[in-house]
């Protein structure tokens, strides 16, 4: 079947975007900021009461939050 | 190096980038746009988080959404060649096929400068998917 030429890729096509990605850093390294993760979770969690107020705040330390909860849940 | 808000070390911001990137090639996609949700908030002018974010955005067919994070990462970094591809790749699934245009020859510009295989292949491909929406 012809596909229109408006239509959106097929995920075939989105796939090589990937390596646009660039390389930085290195994920085995969180092993050694393991407690010091920890302790940042700790913290938002702390600052949340704080923040009620404070819409802005309170939506980076909801990210913060859920990022800290998935890597610390990975480095287990 | 990104403004960091949250005192974070450039190891750890590069370290947190790192694994959202294995998880994006390992199809973990909601870890990481989890990472890359918080890298925004506690680093916003690192423009890697917004590439991460607009490539799960595209996964899950929110090519406006991916769009705005193409652009907030070429807010960040408008010189760089992986922002330019995620800006170029994403207005053409929002078929903004000007601002794609543009891009694009920015884009072949910078590899004529410097030699990049897996560059000239991506910006061939776009480039033909370009040139098909301009038939």
């Amino acid at each position: 079947m012809k596909r229109s030429p408006l239509s959106p890729p097929d995920e075939f096509s989105i796939s090589p975007l990937f390596t646009a990605l660039p390389k930085l850093g290195d994920a085995t390294a969180l092993y050694k900021f393991k407690n010091s993760l920890f302790a940042r979770l700790e913290g938002v969690t702390e600052q949340r009461e704080a923040a009620a107020q404070d819409r802005s705040l309170l939506k980076r330390i909801n990210a913060e939050e859920a990022m800290l909860k998935v890597v610390l849940s990975w480095l287990k | 190096m990104a403004q960091i808000v949250s005192g974070y070390s450039e190891e750890e911001i590069f370290s947190l980038y790192d694994l959202a990137r294995l998880s994006v090639e390992a199809g973990e996609l909601k870890r990481a746009e989890s990472i890359a949700n918080g890298l925004s908030e506690i680093a916003p002018d690192f423009a890697p988080a917004f590439l991460i974010m607009a490539y799960c955005q595209v996964w899950s067919k929110d090519y406006e959404a991916a769009s705005d994070s193409s652009e907030r990462a070429f807010k960040a970094s408008p010189n760089d060649i992986s922002v330019l591809f995620f800006v170029a790749a994403t207005k053409l699934l929002v078929n903004d096929s000007q601002r794609a245009g543009t891009v694009l020859g920015e884009i072949g510009e910078l590899l004529e400068k410097k030699r990049d295989l897996e560059g000239e292949r991506l910006y061939k491909l776009l480039l033909a998917r370009f040139q098909m929406r301009m038939r």
